[in-house]
């Protein structure tokens, strides 16, 4: 069974993908979906089993690399962390699947893309379920690759093709990263298995630890998006909507978060990694949400405020409170979901006008999709008493009750962002649904609800963004929840849980849910009554100095687009005049050369005059003798062969054209 | 023993030959080398063979190693013996010629006659398998020779018979002035192997191998200086002479002008069968080698041979230079005086004796594709490295057996070339001679150049359309394309069941040293 849930979506995804054309697009879309439902109900099983019922399964399939006492094999660990990723990633993939039959129908690669997603979610599964980091590293190279070819989906657009190599160039730096981490664990631990490496971990220096964490994080950075690497997330919405919300919200994005709850043995014993990964993931937060506020593309918005999601997530992980991080994937996972698939009903809908500025009016008209949007922005602004306000206020309490200069720096940070996401999530709402219609009068003549396949997916997807972060929180976040076991680590000297839950001042406290209240019913304030106020705000000399900055993310693309034009100019240069020039003179051009002219120069000795021939034997006769006889240093027949390559026949090569001698 | 077998059937043939047709004394010749093979495999568990008899009352030497070795080239032989008549065969069903006399105007059709009209009367040709057992005879006693004297009769013997052999066809003017050269030059060397045995006699007044070998090891370990210089240079001198023989480097010259001005299927002969009775006589015989001089001459071989080819475009040329470097590696393997070095000469030897033979008849093959109207010569229709051009597209399975061929000389991994080149460098590191192993490493990657532009060229596109199409490749002949396919299985194959020839060497390396 536990194998079953992994290869199933594999294959569904060859079905799909090779026979796709005997299949047919419904045959291909019944197949991967079946699956994949047939798969998220056995992983609802291995839930109950391993998760509910404490009973940790460990698949070894067989040996993969075995070289001396470097030992990896194709291992599967279900623990209990495993099988709480399983819930968001598989019945998330099943829903998103069942949502694209609906929302792809039209498409002429209809079997490429099922293909394409189950490929995804088998790669994920493997990222989830190895028991060690090779495995690990097998799945993140293939989410990788998955995103790429989904984020291409539409390879005619160029759009869609530039951010998929964007996403996957920014992906290999982050791979580059992880693969020092994995050079590194093999050098210093000698293996690759979890329960080795974490079992060592607390025998090592806290350097080397420090330096494989941080190597870590760059691959973290790159897969979930932190500040420094993130460029590529909000490109990759050019892809299909089901992907965005499968992909680029709810799963890929968490791998790097997976992994550093996975790897938090190692974290733990490391502070200054910690610390690190804490101002980081705060830093984005906030960077995140303040971009959000002022752009203008649906899907973008949503992007960004992933992106500021991804960093709470960064930070709670600095802070050392995995469980929280995790209970925070899930719940994000839902209702971030919930967002992509309900704005991608919005899109659907307004004729795939995105432009968030050229809608409006639509809560009438869409009256299903306001509603489960309605639901989602509020849990994706936490407020009180849905799925992300649990999850969301834990994070930013737990970093005060850190009691550190980092722990307040992420309290406030994280605080100030939260403000910003409930600003631009009820921008958003306003703008799409309450505002007057500012769109063209052909999208709302043609407006429709979403089909029932679509709709499915959004009905469930909202009943879980309301009531699953209450229902769960005392599974995973719990005091003295003995749900996690040995599956992830935290240091006993950072348990804060306690702090963050009961001993913190009732101002701090409650701040964060003040801040998200005010800005939201502040924002529809100021959005119904007076608009004339924001835009002269963004017309003064101050307000289009910010406009421009945050419009252009902090000028991060100009930048690193300077950057990278340097380095590809010094790469010319020396490609140009060390690669190219001197190494291609003296190594490959210049050999052949040589070589071409020596055996020039000696096949011209040939003359096939006779009387040379045989002066010539003669001559290597007496030298012969010579040699053997009365030379004892080897060097000199050294110099004798290397003469053959520095003679020039022009001095002493006879033409004969003889006619009989030739 | 055999030798007298060989004697009475080849003075038969050359009495019979007025009222036989040429098919017949082919496939008589082709008998006698098979049976006398089979001779040879009767007596080789001989119980006293393994220590070596005398014969002749010493004059001849034979052991289990020349034994295997005879049975080894008169097989290969018998097989380059098949070419001729198995082509007239062909011919003569296709157009049913009654002139069964001239066969080597058989080969010809009737356009090609046209212009070579003084072809005919060319009764001498006929002597082609009578001239071919007498180069056998001379290459198996060669091997076997136990004395002064009968082996410079034996390389005589062997070495005139060739010189006809290279002038075989009168009418070419490529042909005569080659097989001049090759007489002249060929004297030349024997001049140079007749000092040689004449300073060792006149020295040591003995001609006996065996008394030899005894005198050199007792005064090798008693007297350094003065006594030992005149046998060491008569040695050298004779080993000069039979590296002419060979064509290892310094002493090469005469090899490409000689290997491209002859017929192809006199170039077979010469390419494989003179070097194997020497370098087996060699191995026979190896207190007559200074293993400096050996060294030398392959790495100058090695040298010479793999860049050297670089500038050719005449394909035999090209095949000449790499015969060249080959030569040079045995003679590297040859020059260490142990049995992983006797084994590696010896696998090296039959390797690339298969993998020569194999390219040899490919290149016959091909050339009876090639439209006769357009080739310049019919005895060697493939000349230049251009002619091959496009092969590929008309006769795909003998292309693929011609790569395979060369890049098994070449030593890509997984044929049988590879294993050769291996256990000769093996051989050269394990006596410490990292230098020279350096050198064929390097020389092999150059050498692979020349190979893998002839691949190239046959695989391109064929852009002046000079060859019959598909009729023209059924016009093969059967029996030779058996034997190329069963040759180049067997390039290919070696891999996954080489035991029996490794085990088989190894026991005679064996029972030479240790018996």
């Amino acid at each position: 069974m536990y194998l079953a849930i992994i290869l199933i979506p594999l294959l569904g995804s060859i079905f799909s993908g090779m026979f796709g054309r005997k299949l047919g697009a419904q045959g291909s879309q019944f197949i991967t979906t079946f699956g994949l439902i047939f798969t998220c109900l056995l992983s609802f099983t291995a839930f109950y089993e391993v998760g509910l019922n404490h009973s940790p399964v460990s698949v070894d399939l067989f040996s993969w690399i075995d070289s001396e006492y470097f030992l990896v094999s194709w291992g599967f660990t279900f623990d209990s962390l495993t099988v709480s990723m399983l819930i968001p990633i598989v019945f998330i993939s099943s829903l998103v699947h069942m949502y694209s039959i609906s929302y792809m129908g039209g498409d002429p690669h209809t079997q490429r893309f099922f293909s394409y997603l189950s490929a995804f979610t088998f790669c994920m599964l493997l990222l989830v379920c190895g028991d060690n980091l090779l495995v690990l590293f097998v799945g993140w190279e293939g989410v990788g690759v998955c995103s790429y070819l989904l984020i291409s989906f539409w390879f005619t657009r160029i759009a869609a093709t530039k951010s998929a190599i964007q996403a996957i160039v920014t992906n290999k730096v982050g791979d580059w990263g992880m693969s020092i981490a994995l050079f590194a664990i093999i050098f210093v631990f000698g293996n690759l298995d979890y329960s080795s490496i974490f079992s060592l971990a607390p025998y090592i220096n806290t350097d080397i630890l420090t330096f494989i964490s941080l190597c870590i994080l760059i691959g973290v950075m790159a897969k979930s998006a932190q500040l420094g690497l993130h460029a590529w997330l909000p490109t990759a919405m050019e892809g299909p909507t089901p992907v965005s919300a499968l992909i680029h919200s709810a799963t890929m994005v968490t791998a790097g978060i997976f992994l550093m709850i996975r790897t938090s043995p190692l974290l733990e014993y490391s502070s200054t990694a910690l610390i690190v990964i804490t101002c980081l993931g705060s830093l984005s937060a906030f960077v995140f949400a303040s971009i959000g506020l002022v752009q203008n593309d649906l899907k973008r918005i949503i992007a960004y405020s992933t992106a500021s999601q991804l960093g709470y997530l960064g930070a709670v992980c600095g802070l050392s409170q995995y469980n929280i991080a995790f209970y925070h994937i899930i719940n994000h996972a839902f209702f971030k979901a919930l967002l992509f698939l309900a704005a991608g009903s919005v899109i659907h809908a307004m004729a795939d006008e995105q432009d968030v500025r050229r809608m409006g009016g639509l809560a009438k008209l869409l009256p299903f999709t306001f509603v489960v949007m309605f639901i989602a922005a509020l849990s994706n602004i936490a407020f009180p008493f849905l799925s992300g306000f649990y999850s969301k206020e834990i994070i930013i309490l737990s970093g005060y009750s850190q009691y550190s200069f980092h722990g307040s720096f992420a309290y406030w940070m994280t605080t100030f962002a939260a403000l910003f996401t409930s600003i631009y999530t009820t921008r958003l709402l306003y703008l799409t649904f309450f505002s007057i219609p500012n769109g063209p009068r052909n999208n709302y003549e043609n407006t429709h609800e979403a089909p029932f396949f679509m709709a499915i997916p959004l009905g469930i997807l909202a009943i879980l963004s309301v009531v699953f972060g209450y229902l769960s929180k005392d599974l995973f976040i719990g005091i003295g929840t003995d749900f996690f076991a040995n599956a992830l680590f935290i240091h006993p000297n950072h348990i804060i849980i306690v702090d963050a839950e009961f001993a913190l001042p009732l101002f701090i406290k409650l701040l964060p849910s003040i801040l998200t209240i005010c800005g939201f019913i502040g924002t529809l304030l100021f959005y119904e009554f007076v608009p004339n106020i924001l835009v002269e705000i963004k017309l003064s000399k101050f307000g289009r100095m910010l406009y421009t900055f945050l419009n252009q993310k902090y000028f991060f693309d100009l930048v690193y687009s300077r950057l990278i034009g340097l380095v590809l100019n010094i790469g010319y240069m020396t490609h140009k005049v060390i690669d190219r020039g001197t190494l291609e003179l003296i190594g490959p051009t210049g050999l052949t050369n040589l070589f071409n002219n020596t055996s020039k120069n000696i096949a011209s000795l040939d003359s096939g005059y006779i009387p040379n021939l045989a002066l010539y034997i003669i001559l290597s006769v007496i030298t012969l003798t010579g040699a053997i006889l009365y030379l004892d240093d080897a060097r000199l027949l050294l110099i004798f062969i290397s003469t053959l390559f520095l003679l020039n026949s022009r001095h002493f090569t006879t033409k004969t054209n003889s006619p009989l001698f030739y | 023993m055999l030798l007298l077998g060989i004697i009475t059937l080849v003075m038969t043939i050359p009495l019979a030959s007025t009222y036989l047709s040429t098919i017949l004394i082919h496939r008589i010749a082709f008998l006698v080398l098979l049976f006398s093979g089979l001779l040879t495999y009767n007596t080789l568990y001989v119980t006293p063979l393994s220590s070596g008899i005398g014969i002749l009352g010493g004059l001849f030497q034979t052991t289990l190693l020349s034994h295997s070795l005879e049975i080894f080239i008169l097989i290969l032989g018998s097989i380059i013996l098949l070419i001729t008549p198995s082509d007239e065969k062909i011919k003569d069903l296709n157009k049913t010629t009654t002139n069964m006399f001239n066969y080597w105007d058989n080969l010809v059709s009737n356009s090609v006659k046209k212009f070579l009209p003084i072809v005919k009367n060319n009764t001498q040709l006929i002597d082609y398998p009578l001239i071919v057992l007498f180069t056998t005879l001379g290459m198996i006693s060669l091997i076997s020779s136990s004395d002064l004297i009968i082996m410079f009769l034996s390389i005589e013997t062997q070495s005139f018979a060739l010189y006809i052999l290279a002038t075989m066809n009168r009418n070419s003017e490529s042909a005569v002035a080659a097989g001049l050269k090759y007489f002249l030059l060929g004297g030349l060397s024997s001049c140079f192997i007749l000092l040689g045995s004449s300073l060792i006699y006149s020295y040591t007044g003995l001609t006996n191998f065996e008394s030899l070998n005894i005198l050199q090891s007792v005064i090798g370990q008693s007297f350094e200086e003065n006594s030992y210089n005149y046998l060491a240079i008569g040695t050298l001198i004779l080993t000069i002479g039979l590296l002419f023989k060979i064509g290892a480097a310094p002493l090469h010259s005469w090899a490409p002008d000689v290997y491209d001005g002859v017929p192809t299927i006199v170039t077979t002969w010469l390419t494989i069968m003179p070097k194997l009775s020497i370098l087996i006589f060699f191995i026979m015989n190896n207190f007559l080698i200074d293993s400096n001089l050996l060294m030398i001459s392959a790495l100058l071989s090695l040298l010479l041979g793999s860049i050297t080819g670089l500038a050719q475009y005449k394909i035999k040329r090209l095949l000449a230079y790499s015969t060249i470097s080959h030569v040079g590696l045995i003679l590297l393997a040859l020059s260490y005086d142990t049995i992983n070095g006797l084994e590696s000469t010896l696998f090296y030897i039959t390797q690339y004796s298969i993998t020569s033979l194999n390219i040899f008849l490919i290149l016959i093959l091909l050339g009876n594709t090639l439209d006769k109207n357009s080739i310049t010569s019919i005895y060697s229709p493939i000349q230049y490295i251009s002619q091959l051009r496009g092969k590929f597209y008309y006769n795909p399975a003998l292309s693929i057996a011609f790569s395979l061929s060369l890049f098994s000389m070449s030593g890509i991994p997984p044929l049988i070339g590879f294993f050769g080149k291996y256990f000769v460098i093996n051989t050269a590191l394990m006596n410490g001679n990292y230098f020279l192993s350096l050198v064929i490493v390097i020389t092999s990657v150059i050498s692979t150049v020349y190979y893998l532009q002839i691949i190239k060229t046959l695989f391109l596109p064929d852009t002046n359309n000079n060859t019959i199409s598909i009729s023209g490749s059924n016009n093969l002949s059967p029996i030779l394309v058996y034997i190329v396919a069963i040759l180049t299985l067997f390039i290919i194959f070696f891999m996954i069941y080489p035991t029996p020839i490794l085990n088989s060497i190894h026991m005679i390396a064996t029972t030479q040293y240790y018996c």
